[in-house]
């Protein structure tokens, strides 16, 4: 069965998460990053950020991805960088990891597929005192469960979370100095990641790409993101 | 007929798209119009194009239901979209 992230995965799509690439970038500007800095990319996709960062800041750069398509397209991205890139085939629920051994954990829509509690403690160990997790998530305002419910079986997500509901999720792991904010799925600079459709994609990803422009545009007053950071 | 790019086009009619065609040209429009042989794009100020960072300025598209494109001359298609 073709999931979500197959279709990702198949369309090959860059900065996958809501926002796009230039939030990324916004994001970056703030994390204070330099090349002493041991950054993680956790879910790094097609590799678009973890290169940026290599090639930007001259970071000592990690990232890992569990999809093999994803991971074959992260790895021939990264074999044309100056900067290299450290590319492991792993889960952020068993970081293959040494504790402390990061500045900053970045996820860019990876904890909403995953268990929150296993990929937080994970986060948490591999974190350095005083690191940094920085993320962007799915998150909703006053969806009800009937509507999550829907959404997260076509999406995948294990689970879908407000604002509120991920500050507890990190409260509870012991981060500190927590800023979240939300964004609505249906505000305009939400929607800035360009896809093809192309003559060789399969009928099952194009109705999967239609399904997901429908719940964008049924769910998109209610639906959103958060981008959060917090401290170890 | 195109199949594939009929359906697709139907799919995205009002949508801002850009249309890359076998001979290497590069359409940027919204879809006004899908035949089963041609869909039709009209042009798009700068202030909607939604990120793909073209402009329009004399190419001529007169009235109607804009500039029109063989489906079977499609090689691919951009939109853009949220994704999680």
């Amino acid at each position: 069965m073709t999931t979500y992230l197959d279709m990702l995965a198949e369309m090959g799509v860059d900065g996958a998460h809501p926002g796009g690439f230039d939030l990324t970038k916004n994001i970056l500007r703030k994390l204070k990053i330099d090349c002493h800095t041991a950054l993680l990319d956790v879910g790094c996709g097609t590799g678009q950020t973890a290169a940026y960062i290599a090639e930007q800041y001259g970071a000592d750069v990690t990232a890992i991805d569990i999809h093999p398509i994803m991971l074959a397209k992260a790895k021939d991205r990264f074999s044309s960088l100056t900067h290299p890139v450290h590319l492991r085939r792993a889960s952020v629920e068993a970081l293959p990891f040494a504790d402390g051994q990061f500045d900053i954990v970045l996820c860019e829509s990876v904890l909403a597929f995953v268990s929150i509690p296993r990929a937080l403690a994970e986060i948490y160990r591999v974190l350095k005192q005083n690191g940094v997790l920085a993320a962007i998530e799915a998150c909703h305002l006053q969806l009800t469960d009937k509507e999550k419910q829907k959404i997260a079986a076509f999406y995948g997500f294990r689970h879908l979370l407000t604002s509120q509901e991920w500050e507890n999720e990190l409260q509870k792991k012991s981060f500190q100095h927590i800023g979240i904010t939300y964004s609505s799925a249906s505000h305009p600079s939400a929607a800035q990641t360009p896809f093809l459709i192309t003559a060789n994609m399969s009928l099952p990803i194009l109705k999967m790409i239609e399904t997901h422009q429908q719940m964008t545009k049924q769910y998109g007053d209610r639906l959103g993101y958060c981008v959060f950071s917090c401290q170890k | 007929m195109s199949p594939h790019w009929y359906h697709v086009c139907c799919r995205y009619r009002g949508q801002v798209v850009r249309i890359h065609d076998k001979f290497g040209n590069v359409h940027v429009g919204r879809i006004t119009r899908v035949t089963p042989t041609h869909v039709y794009i009209a042009p798009v100020g700068p202030r909607n194009l939604g990120g793909f960072g073209y402009a329009f300025a004399g190419w001529g598209w007169g009235w109607g239901w804009g500039f029109g494109i063989a489906l079977a001359a499609i090689v691919a298609i951009a939109l853009i979209g949220l994704f999680w």
